[in-house]
């Protein structure tokens, strides 16, 4: 009798050992799902900014065309390269082309703020100012957003192949997970603005 | 996200909270004691003589004890309640101000960018932001109970003095705080040591209560009063007493967590030079929170220190800050330290070092020149050796001539500020040759351009001592740029004892090369022309030798003295008119006047051999020609730095030194 019970007992325990387990699993899963979203809301904020950045310098850059429109090609480029990878995400090549257009995109405003150096009345225009720090800020959160989608993959990788846990990965089907490797290390650098 | 580790840095928490409850427990036993132990002794007179343990088991003891409890636990109670409202309770405390999210403010706006992208980085909500106003010192805190209803306090000091990096910095610091529960445990805390606060304010009150009472009236017992009075003397000492247990538990509990924190901002941002940054500021310029009452309260929540204490090495709530820096990097203190000799004037430095609070004015400049990278400063804006010259309200009208070879208190004073204006690593180049023969090409390169700089310095042909050397160009050209044009002169002569070291050829070539300098842009400036003669002057063959004197009279070098004075009446007038006036009242003093023309343009080569003409002038002499032109560039009362420096060419060339004026 007293047996049967410590058996019972440890049995139960095991079981809610394993629960735990699993549902941490679903958690840092369900963690990582989010941070990949959240990648693509910050994108979709940075395409939003850029026509108004465009808008409000052009009265200061007349001379400077060909910089303007290589800024919009690019983020057309980018907007579309976008919604063809958010239709269908596992794709891997649709990520490669989302992530060469938002390089593209990155170059070209790196163009544009070098540019925008030699005119000194329009850093100094108040809405300039902050829609560069707006955009600024964005870079920022593209950044950020990539890097805690990233570290969201490694805790959860990492916690599913750890010993016990491997088990229950296994049997439940929690698959491995890459990081996204979207650009160069240089790239994740807001474009510097002074020189 | 979560980190690797996240789960080990909850636990670590939920250990800290144990000890948290054991300490306190322990503190509120120890007080208990201590006031029975009062009581005891007061009371001991009037019952018969128990021993100590006796009497705590007494009615007596037992109602003081609880007594005591109570009290403690009613402070505490009353101060939980208060912060049970959340974070924002706190954020009240402390009277600071809410950011609204759609604020226009640009500086509120760059923080509330900052804790969006921090909240992306580390997968926690972005917490309410408020913004404590009155305080300049830098300095944040997190509060609340749980990360969804967060609130991040920032001081107001900490918005204007620290870059965007270092504020992400303190940022993620802050952030990591949340994810790591440390918050709950914090916010507990300053219930916890309110209750044990309060004994030393009703001791307080007891006393003021015995003494006023006194003085009203006669009826009442003498000795109770005493009593009374005693009674609150002992309350406030035990008082302090429990506010020294509380800091030990404050710092108990906290200083292994703020490493932690400081870690995990830097896994946020990956970016160890922005809270490093933010560190070395807060070690410079303090994160004392001089105008909140309740500053020492949350000392354990905040940035860095908040509160001034004694013993703060053993009650400090945070690790040092240099030993914060080292932990983040090692190596990045001294790198901090280097960039901040190269840039900053030396008496600031100075000053920091005693950091007396009458330099406090001085330290928020330093902290605020760190801020903002200084942008490349146009020619004739601010600089701080401008003011010299401004003061300077009326001018004297003694003749020039007496100042020369004369050292005055207020010279003194002038070569005393602008030796301290310099940056200490500047100085200290121009000492050496390298040093000094990179600041002549740099004086002439230093307000152009990027592009137009390199084209130039490309003019310089190699050599092993007299090419361009960009590192220490690099240090010298930023320095320059603040310093402005009033320290040009000051600064070539300083590095005049460099440049005389170097050999026959090398000064040729070095001649050589200021010439080609000079002449890439087709046109000589003012600067240019007395830079060239300057250094034509003392580092050509001749320059050591001495000159014989050739001419006895005016009569001889009238030619000369006219051309002179042409350049100085143009140059100390701003109408041709004017010129033409200045330059016959200049020239009555040579026995012409009013049939004199002035000439329209003179030469920089004119001009050259018009000073070598002059300087063969007998001695005596001299001084007329020196008062002339003296009297050209202060008839206005102002004296430009243009003129300035024409001047202390002429004085200069004419061998008679000349203080500032």
């Amino acid at each position: 009798m007293g047996t049967t019970v410590i058996g019972l007992i440890v049995v139960a325990v095991v079981v809610i050992y394993l629960v735990v387990i699993y549902n941490n699993l679903v958690s840092l899963r369900n963690q990582f799902k989010n941070g990949f979203a959240q990648i693509d809301v910050q994108l979709q904020r940075r395409h939003d900014l850029i026509p108004n950045l465009v808008e409000a310098t052009k009265g200061y850059l007349k001379h400077e065309k060909s910089t303007l429109t290589q800024v919009m090609e690019a983020r057309n480029n980018a907007v579309s390269a976008q919604k063809d990878a958010a239709k269908d995400p596992g794709d891997g090549t649709k990520i490669q082309r989302l992530g060469s257009a938002e390089n593209l995109l990155t170059k070209a405003l790196a163009n544009f703020y070098a540019v925008s150096e030699n005119y000194p009345e329009l850093k100094a225009n108040e809405t300039v100012q902050q829609l560069m720090e707006e955009l600024s800020s964005t870079e920022n959160r593209v950044a950020f957003s990539r890097q805690a989608y990233n570290d969201g993959v490694m805790s959860y990788n990492i916690f599913r192949e750890k010993f016990p846990n491997n088990i229950v990965a296994g049997l439940f089907a929690f698959k491995e997970t890459a990081q996204l490797q979207l650009e160069s290390p240089e790239a994740r650098q807001a474009p510097k603005v002074s020189f | 996200m979560a980190n690797p580790g996240f789960f080990e840095r909850q636990a670590h928490a939920r250990r800290n909270t144990g000890l948290l409850i054991f300490l306190f427990l322990t503190a509120v036993a120890l007080i208990t004691l201590a006031v029975c132990l009062v009581g005891y002794l007061v009371t001991r007179s009037q019952s018969s003589a128990l021993p100590f343990h006796h009497w705590l088991l007494s009615s007596h003891g037992l109602t003081t004890s609880i007594a005591v409890v109570l009290l403690i636990g009613i402070g505490s109670l009353v101060r939980w309640v208060d912060l049970a409202g959340g974070g924002s309770r706190v954020a009240k405390m402390v009277g600071a101000r809410l950011i609204e999210p759609d604020t226009s403010d640009p500086e509120e706006r760059k923080l509330r960018n900052i804790v969006e992208e921090m909240a992306i980085a580390s997968g926690v909500s972005v917490p309410e932001l408020y913004v404590m106003e009155s305080e300049t010192s830098i300095n944040a805190f997190v509060a609340g109970y749980t990360p969804g209803e967060a609130v991040m306090v920032v001081t107001h000091g900490a918005l204007t003095h620290l870059s965007r990096d270092e504020l992400q910095g303190v940022v993620a610091h802050e952030f990591s705080h949340i994810l790591n529960g440390d918050m709950r445990i914090n916010v507990r805390l300053i219930a916890l040591l309110a209750g044990i606060l309060m004994l030393g304010q009703i001791g307080h009150f007891m006393i003021r209560a015995g003494f006023y009472s006194g003085g009203r009236s006669r009826n009442r017992d003498g000795r109770a009063q005493a009593a009374m009075g005693l009674i609150g003397l002992a309350l406030l000492i035990i008082g302090y007493v429990g506010v020294f247990f509380g800091r030990l538990i404050q710092a108990a509990v906290s200083r292994q967590r703020e490493m932690l924190a400081d870690a995990s901002s830097v896994q946020f941002t990956r970016n160890p030079e922005g809270i490093g940054g933010a560190l070395f500021k807060i070690g410079i310029k303090s994160g004392y929170l001089d105008t909140t009452s309740h500053a020492s309260d949350m000392n354990h929540m905040c940035f860095s220190e908040s509160a001034r204490m004694k013993f703060s090495s053993l009650l400090a709530s945070h690790p040092p800050v240099n030993e914060r820096i080292n932990a983040i990097q090692p190596g990045m203190l001294a790198r901090l330290r280097s960039r901040l000799r190269d840039t900053e004037p030396d008496q600031n430095l100075r000053q920091s070092g005693q950091a007396q609070p009458a330099a406090r004015a001085g330290l928020s400049d330093l902290v605020n020149h760190l801020a903002e990278p200084s942008p490349l400063r146009r020619r004739g804006s601010s600089s701080p050796i401008r003011s010299s010259f401004a003061d300077n309200s009326p001018i004297e009208t003694t003749k020039l001539s007496s100042r020369v070879g004369t050292v005055n208190p207020q010279s003194e004073a002038f070569a005393v500020h602008l030796l301290n204006q310099l940056p200490a690593t500047f100085r200290s180049l121009l000492y050496t040759r390298a040093g000094a023969i990179q600041l002549c090409y740099g004086l002439l390169i230093y307000d152009l351009s990027q592009t137009t700089q390199r084209e130039r310095l490309q003019l310089v042909g190699p050599h092993p001592l007299l090419r361009v050397q960009q590192d220490l160009l690099d240090k010298l050209l930023p320095a320059l740029a603040k310093l402005g044009e009033d320290a040009r002169f000051p600064v070539l002569e300083l590095a005049m004892p460099a440049l005389r070291k170097l050999d026959p050829e090398e000064r040729e070539a070095l001649l050589a090369n200021i010439q080609r300098l000079v002449a890439a842009d087709n046109r000589v400036s003012l600067f240019e022309l007395a830079l060239t003669t300057f250094l034509d002057r003392h580092l050509s063959a001749d320059a050591e030798q001495v000159v014989p004197v050739k001419y006895r009279n005016y009569r001889q070098v009238l030619p000369a003295i006219r051309r002179l004075l042409s350049l100085f009446a143009r140059a100390g007038s701003g109408s041709p008119e004017g010129a033409d006036k200045l330059y016959r009242d200049a020239m009555a003093g040579f026995g012409t006047g009013s049939e004199e023309s002035r000439a329209e343009k003179v030469s920089m080569r004119e001009l050259r051999e018009t000073l070598e003409v002059l300087n063969r002038l007998s001695p005596l002499l001299k001084p007329a020609i020196i008062d002339a032109c003296g009297y050209c560039v202060t008839h206005d009362g102002r004296v430009e730095v243009r003129e300035y420096e024409l001047m202390r060419l002429v004085a200069d060339q004419l061998d008679c030194p000349m203080p500032p004026l």
